[in-house]
């Protein structure tokens, strides 16, 4: 009898490690701190560098082959891989956007900042997972430590609520989720996915309506933490109550690896299936639109609104979803890379014009906000108009590539629902333009001033632009390498 | 040869050059000069024209081609505006600018002192650019250009005094009304286009000539163009127009509403002769307008009281009679009456004009009177012309009228349309001609003087530079006559020499030497009549007998233009008013609400969808456990259906 | 080359936007350097190779752009007018003027996008971009009004363009096209099956009906026009900006030529229609602008008559009528400012006999009126002729229904002159100032131009028509029509 060996490509984790260890160092360090200043910027240190090794991990995998690890249980392709930056630089944002904020709202402590180190670690976990042991494990990873964040503002009652609420939910999900993952298991007797696909494939095969059913709870679960309705409740009340910075990072990065996941079983365990699977997510997508969309329409605080614009872009995501596998899966990371940018920096500024307790996000305050602050009225006005999907802002390529994918698979009734939708959604982003630029000032508005939020604002934006204008050059990265299918 | 003709071409230049200099500069000029100005660009012009007429008597072509620029483009080929200058363009251009000439130079006189001295005659200026261009035009399309910039021109000079409301709205009325005109020039232009292929003219009469006598897109386009010609030219329907353009300063009547711009429909048919020569019931439809228009608007003129609009309903009479010889087949007679009609009803308006100066701006005859004591050259001269309109025999108007009289009569191309009623008609129209121009004279220039005395004194002829122009018209008018002798027993210069520009197939029945002249000897008494009665019920009878008849049906109708405005007003205007304000109304409130209505639902929608949102944990969770319960449900479904 | 006509407003307008502080000498300089170089570079456009390059791998779109034919014609007669209009802006807009001046170059941009592209992506890019400038201009500058002309017009727009975009992105891969390349799509596209152009066809239709406009999709234009700034300059920007006809002419009737046959005749009666009923309804309005508005409505019905005639003398008359268009209505609407500045009201009841203080103004006015009510020899004739005679060949009877609005046109052109210069005099009023008359004499300067010789314009315009006439009825001979002159 033969033992195999682990099968350790260290290589492979090397991202997702740095950030653990520079998490732990953090945890170390804040023990011995008041302030969380040094702990940010060690985690700044540590992002940057997992950056380099995630870059250099790029390279190689667009000149040689993908990485494996655990088998096929752990996959550096150039989808995750390029997953893992979309991670990487909303967990930046997000710490950057903190880094003032947590003193100005009185939340400042240590531990915050390798929180969300962990939950990005687990994120990229999730994005690469071959197998679903390994998805569980990075899902969990992720979501304890967005928990917490989200309840950060102790004494407070929405953001108690909101973390409350999430976790609740959130274990519901999880449990959603490991009995699908035990009905896979059970129709197949495999975690990994391609063994699962070969399994589904082979003759014989008679449990096909198990296998399905533990599908279908795998997308509910995965579903959940994409905040794709009827799943979605959660988002709006979590993202309205948690810190700003926490929003972002959720809308984010959360989203960000649930996508990622499901782009990869979509487009490995799902085709051998039943096909109801994908009409199911198709409904899915079509809901999220329209209920997403529609409930934005009227929200007056714009931090809910743009709650809801989250849930709505979920809606987007999953039209590339449905198209896995082919261009989707590249549409997706393109309109992430796009929708990162644009949605934290919304929320950047955000977190300079509303008080310290995130209160003052109504409508009303942004009225003339084009005089008093040309500058943050200007950011805004780019990053709703990317959201809205105005050309030629990075959020106009993304929707292009994102509907292209829809109809290149077929699905031209979801692409005109959510295109409808879209018309919603220029709605309500334009009502918060229109308020700042057609209106004369109403209120006084806090004199914040913060380095790095202004930071994390300017490379935003600059992002958002370039993008839009140059949207070659990303998606050309992308479409070098490979993406690890089913079956390799 | 061929040079000197082309001459002529420079002739609407030179106005339009006179009109821009003084539309930029004319307010810099003092008195008289934008009139000297304007005066000369058309006076060089008639010189050019009269070389260029003599050129083209003595060369051996009947007809030359500039070709200016080229215009559209579409498919293979392009448009290129150009001139054709042929026998009947000249004669018109001898026309516009001869009168032209003539009444920019009385106006020197009569616009003394006006403010818009100089806007005045760089609108004449103007139009007699524009009027230039439709008679020299070679396709319909160049001369379509000038037939809009007339209907311009006469707008401004209409409106020339524009702050009374009531000028204004003639003007404006006068637009409306030629604009529909116009838009069967356009519809006529598009049929001849998709039938012919081309919208030059002279390919169009030649592809005409070619085409099935009587075929009924021929009969269509001819109908179009007559209704561009009814326009322009105030026939019915749309007549109603002309008697409100008196409102413009009296040389502008003279010049554009009586010797030029309104024979212009005349002159479209005449220029597409073999084209209606080809389709009777066109040429019918042309005729019966002309007939219906000529005698009610007699009527009409009966009970006039403006000085002017006597005039003006005289002018749509006589253009009645010109329909009428074109609608026959007899186009050079249409065109010589449009010929002898310049004179002496420029003459005729002039005089009027020398009237309201003298008068301080009467224009009611009741308040005229045994004018022609005071004012001898303008009393003169306007007999000369009454007499030449009413038909009297030897002055001009005898010798055209009675050809058009004798055409009708003889016509084969209408015969099956009724030509002898309509010969009925003009005859006796030609006597109520007759009356009312007695009536018109008698009542300015002869009997008593009802005038107010205070004028009395003050009274004078006018100054010279406006009565020379009255006497040289009133040679003309003596004069233009003999150019078309009857031919059966004299030489017909005119007829010859429009002969190649207007040749068509058309033939006339040939009478015997001794009915030609019956058909005279019954003008005659046509004339002699009228005259005579106007004779007895004026100057005899006092004018007691008209004051019975003053409230009678037929002496009310005709005071009401026989209520063509109140009829147009009730059935177009305020319809199209109604309709205007309706469809406004329609469009805010209709089409834009129902729009928005029907975005409304996503607002309900909308709502519903926040109310989803209840903030309860336990409503979340039920959602999603119905949610995963759909799923199952969903999946065993389909296991028991396969 | 063909980069710059595009670059150049741009920079221009990223100069303004910083310009604010400056002196207002320096913003007029500005705005006349973009302009007056944008229109010098146009002037030399035609003939000049266009680029492409790839602009979005994996989707295949280029940025390809080419000032062949009508773009070249329709950029060139675009930049002639913005150059008086951005002139007016900057001595007209009070409030942050480099702002509005910027908006302006944008949009200037932007339609000379929309008239170069040659690919079907990048074309909706800029259609898009155009709309944000629009809509800042009538929001912050607007009237009291504003902000419910802009909802409408903002949905209107989105609505239809977002729609178009499904269109747009299905053809390649319903067609298998190689890019989104124009040339690439015209090689495969005419050959879809007729249900699938048909429905790409109705999505395209909406967007390009809502920017036409066609009835019942105009409601949006009185509004926007009677709540814009009332200098008129942003409504100038909104006359350049009616590109639907555009989108038809050089989109969606070569692609789709098999649903073009079946949905044009369709079209053709809501165009004459439009323009009837947008004629009618202008004789009776009391606003200036509103007036203007339909007027200029009317218009778009007669560009869309010669379109749907889908004969080739009418679709280059539409095309050319299109160009027409933006400098006569465009000149009616700075008129309309010029108006307003000195009466401080759109209301026509409050005007009156001003032609004996405002000789100049009357006759300027009195020019562009006549010339926007197609008065031949000038601008707007040449293309309502041949939009008519287009729709001719294709039908009588709706040709003649919109020849009906030749008569409204006037019944509303001399109205309006009435109303303003004519009957009882009101309080006097200045005449044209310098600035004024340096801002008419390109309107009237262009008014001639497009008038008298349209010759060359047209042949430009030509080249592109031949590809419509042919898919629309390939194999049938493409009628020659011959408008005079001795062959």
């Amino acid at each position: 009898m033969t033992f195999p060996g682990p099968d350790i490509n260290w290589v492979a984790f090397t991202p997702p490690l740095v950030l653990l260890l520079t998490a732990a160092l953090a945890v170390l360090f804040a023990l011995y701190q008041e302030s969380g200043r040094l702990t940010a910027q060690l985690s700044l240190l540590g992002l940057v560098v997992a950056a380099l090794f995630n870059l250099h991990l790029f390279q190689v995998v667009r000149q040689t082959d993908a990485f494996t690890s655990f088998g096929l249980r752990y996959l550096a392709d150039t989808p995750a891989i390029a997953f893992n930056f979309v991670i990487l630089i909303g967990t930046v944002l997000a710490v950057l956007m903190s880094y003032h904020y947590l003193e100005r709202a009185d939340l400042d402590h240590p531990e915050y900042y390798p929180l969300i180190l962990l939950s990005a670690c687990g994120a990229m976990v999730m994005v690469a997972a071959g197998d679903l042991i390994t998805l569980l494990l990075g899902l969990e990873i992720m979501s304890l430590a967005v928990y917490v964040l989200s309840a950060w503002r102790q004494g407070s009652r929405e953001s108690e609520e909101a973390g409350m609420k999430y976790f609740l939910l959130g274990a519901f999900a999880s449990a959603f989720l490991v009995y699908g993952i035990a009905l896979l298991y059970g129709a197949s007797g495999h975690f990994v996915y391609a063994e699962i696909a070969a399994v589904l494939r082979g003759d014989g095969f008679d449990q096909l309506l198990l296998a399905t059913l533990g599908g279908m709870l795998v997308l509910a679960g995965l579903a959940f933490k994409a905040a794709l309705a009827p799943f979605h409740q959660w988002a709006p009340d979590a993202y309205t109550g948690a810190p700003t910075p926490v929003t972002a990072f959720m809308s984010v990065v959360v989203k960000a690896a649930a996508i990622a996941a499901l782009l990869r079983i979509f487009s490995s365990v799902f085709p051998d299936l039943s096909p109801l699977v994908g009409q199911v997510f198709a409904v899915l997508v079509a809901l999220t639109l329209v209920l997403g969309n529609l409930a934005a329409l009227f929200q007056r605080g714009v931090k809910r609104m743009l709650a809801y614009s989250a849930v709505a872009h979920a809606g987007y995501l999953g039209l590339a979803v449905l198209a896995a596998g082919t261009v989707g899966t590249r549409a997706a990371i393109w309109y992430l890379t796009a929708y990162t940018l644009m949605n934290v920096g919304a929320f950047a500024v955000l977190s300079l014009i509303a008080d310290r307790n995130d209160r003052g996000d109504d409508l009303e305050r942004f009225a003339g906000l084009g005089r008093m602050k040309p500058g943050l009225a200007a950011a805004l006005t780019v990053f709703l108009l990317s959201l809205a999907g105005i050309p030629p802002l990075a959020g106009f390529t993304g929707k292009i590539l994102v509907f292209q994918a829809a109809l290149q698979a077929g699905y031209v009734a979801l692409a005109i629902i959510g295109i409808v939708m879209s018309v919603v959604a220029v709605v309500y982003y334009f009502r918060v333009v229109a308020v700042m630029y057609f209106r004369e000032p109403e209120y006084e508005l806090p004199a914040i001033s913060s380095w790095a939020t202004s930071m994390a604002i300017v490379v935003t934006v600059a992002g958002t632009v370039l993008l839009g204008i140059f949207p070659g050059w990303w998606y050309g990265l992308l479409q070098a390498g490979r993406q690890l299918l089913a079956g390799m | 040869m061929t040079d000197l003709i082309s001459l002529a071409a420079f002739a609407p230049l030179l106005a339009l050059i006179g009109a821009l200099v003084n539309g930029l500069f004319g307010r810099a000029f003092r008195e008289p000069l934008p009139g000297v100005i304007a005066s000369l660009s058309v006076g060089i012009g008639f010189l050019l024209s009269i070389i260029a007429f003599f050129a083209l008597a003595a060369g051996e072509e009947t007809r030359v081609s500039i070709t200016l620029w080229p215009y559209l483009q579409a498919g293979s080929f392009e448009l290129s505006l150009g001139f054709a200058l042929d026998r009947l363009s000249l004669l018109m251009m001898l026309i516009i600018t001869g009168v032209g000439f003539l009444i920019h130079v009385y106006s020197i006189g009569y616009m003394h002192g006006d403010e818009g001295f100089s806007r005045y005659f760089m609108g004449l200026n103007l139009f007699v650019a524009a009027m230039l261009l439709l008679v020299m035009a070679d396709s319909f399309l160049l001369m379509f250009v000038g037939w809009e910039g007339v209907g311009i021109c006469s707008y401004l000079l209409i409106g020339f005094w524009y702050r009374e409301k009531l000028n204004a709205d003639a003007a404006r009325k006068a637009f409306i009304v030629n604009r529909i005109g116009d838009a069967g020039f356009l519809l006529a232009m598009f049929l001849t286009v998709t039938t012919f292929g081309t919208l030059d003219i002279q390919a169009v009469n030649e592809a005409a000539g070619a085409l099935v006598f009587g075929s009924s897109v021929l009969g269509v386009i001819g109908l179009l163009y007559l209704l561009a010609a009814t326009g322009k030219s105030a026939q019915l329907p749309l007549q109603v127009w002309l008697p409100d353009a008196m409102a413009g300063p009296t040389p502008v009547s003279a010049l554009i509403h009586a010797a030029t711009m309104v024979t212009a429909g005349v002159y479209l048919i005449a220029r597409v002769a073999p084209l209606f020569a080809q389709t009777p019931a066109a040429s019918a439809a042309v005729a019966w307008v002309g007939g219906l228009t000529a005698l009610i608007a007699a009527f009409i003129a009966f009970s006039q009281t403006d000085i002017k609009k006597i005039l003006a309903y005289s002018t749509i009479s006589q253009l009645g009679f010109m329909f009428v010889a074109v609608g026959v087949g007899a186009y050079w007679v249409g065109i010589f009456h449009v010929f002898t009609h310049a004179f002496f009803k420029a003459l005729l308006f002039l005089g009027a004009g020398s009237v309201i100066h003298a008068l301080a701006g009467e224009q009611d005859v009741r308040r005229m009177g045994g004018l022609g004591k005071h004012m001898r050259v303008t009393g003169t001269t306007s007999l000369i012309a009454t007499l030449a309109i009413a038909g009297v025999p030897l002055l001009s108007g005898f010798f055209s009228k009675d050809a058009i009289l004798a055409h009708t009569a003889t016509s084969e191309l209408i015969a099956d349309y009724g030509n002898l009623v309509l010969y009925a008609i003009l005859l006796v129209t030609a006597a109520m001609t007759a009356f009312y121009m007695f009536r018109w004279y008698h009542r300015v220039f002869a009997g008593e003087e009802r005038f107010p005395k205070k004028l009395r004194d003050s009274l004078h002829e006018s100054p010279s530079v406006m009565t020379l122009p009255l006497v040289i018209l009133a040679v003309c008018s003596v004069l233009a006559g003999y150019l078309g002798l009857p031919e059966f027993a004299f030489p017909n210069w005119i007829a010859h020499w429009l002969e190649p520009s207007v040749e068509t197939p058309v033939s006339f029945l040939h009478l015997s030497t001794s009915l030609e002249w019956l058909l005279i000897g019954l003008s005659v008494v046509a004339a002699a009549v009228g005259l005579g009665l106007g004779y007895w019920v004026y100057e005899r009878n006092r004018g007691r007998l008209v004051a019975r008849l003053e409230e009678s049906m037929l002496a009310r109708l005709s005071r009401s233009g026989f209520g063509f405005d109140a009829l147009y007003r009730a059935v177009f205007v305020e319809p199209a008013e109604g309709t205007a304000s309706g469809l406004s109304s329609v469009d805010t409130d209709i089409v834009d609400r129902g729009l928005r209505a029907g975005a409304s639902p996503v607002g309900l929608l909308a709502r519903a969808a926040a109310l989803l949102q209840s903030g309860y944990l336990r409503a979340y969770a039920l959602a999603m456990l119905i949610g995963v319960l759909v799923f199952a449900l969903i999946v065993s479904l389909s296991g028991v259906l396969s | 080359m063909t980069l710059t006509v595009i670059l150049i407003p741009l920079i221009t307008a990223l100069f303004l936007f910083f310009s604010e502080a400056a002196d207002p000498l320096v913003r007029r300089f500005l705005g006349l350097l973009g302009t007056v170089s944008t229109f010098l570079v146009a002037l030399y456009l035609p003939g000049t190779p266009g680029m492409s390059s790839l602009w979005l791998p994996g989707v295949n779109v280029y940025f390809a752009l080419s000032p062949d034919g009508a773009s070249a014609v329709l950029v060139l007669v675009a930049s002639l007018v913005m150059i008086p209009t951005a002139l007016y802006a900057s001595g007209r807009v009070e409030r942050r003027t480099g702002s509005f001046l910027a908006l302006l170059l944008i949009m200037q941009a932007g339609l000379n996008g929309i008239f170069l592209a040659k690919d079907l992506i990048l074309f909706y890019l800029f259609w898009e971009l155009t709309l944000i400038p629009s809509l800042m201009m009538l929001g912050i500058w607007g009237g009291t009004k504003r902000r419910q002309a802009v909802q409408k017009y903002l949905i209107y727009a989105v609505t239809g363009s977002f729609l178009m975009l499904v269109g747009m992105l299905a053809l390649r891969p319903l067609s298998g096209a190689a890019s989104y390349r124009l040339e690439d799509l015209l090689a495969v596209t005419p050959a879809l099956p007729a249900g699938t152009q048909l429905w790409i066809f109705l999505l395209f239709t909406l967007a390009f009906a809502v920017k036409l406009p066609l009835w019942p999709l105009h409601s949006w234009l009185p509004d926007f026009h009677e709540q814009n700034h009332p200098s008129g300059v942003a409504d100038v920007a909104g006359t350049l900006y009616k590109v639907g006809g555009w989108g038809f002419f050089a989109w969606a009737l070569p692609l789709l030529p098999g649903a073009a046959a079946v949905v044009a005749p369709v079209l053709l009666v809501l165009a004459a229609f439009t323009a009837v009923y947008a004629a009618v309804i202008a004789t009776s309005q009391t606003n200036l602008k509103r007036l203007l508005a339909y007027a200029s409505l009317s218009h778009m019905g007669l560009v869309g008559v010669g379109l749907f005639g889908l004969h080739l003398t009418g679709l280059s008359g539409a095309i050319y009528l299109l160009a027409a268009q933006m400098v006569s209505t465009g000149g009616l609407f700075l008129l309309s400012g010029m108006l307003y500045e000195r009466r401080k009201t759109f209301e026509l009841s409050e005007y009156g006999g001003l032609s004996r203080s405002a000789p100049a103004l009357a006759a300027v006015t009195l020019f562009v009126l006549f010339t926007s009510i197609g008065v031949p020899g000038l601008a707007n004739f040449p293309g309502e002729f041949m939009s008519l005679l287009g729709a001719f060949h294709a039908s009588p009877w709706l040709a003649a229904l919109a020849t009906l609005s030749v008569i409204a046109a006037g019944v509303y052109g001399v109205n309006l002159y009435q109303r303003l210069y004519q009957d009882r005099e009101t309080q006097p009023v200045a005449d044209l100032r310098e600035l004024e008359l340096a801002v008419l004499v390109p309107i009237l300067a262009g008014i001639l131009w497009l008038g008298l010789a349209p010759g060359p314009q047209l042949e430009r315009i030509e080249v592109q028509t031949r590809i419509i006439a042919q898919t629309v009825q390939p194999g049938e001979e493409i009628p020659m029509v011959t408008l005079g002159g001795r062959p």
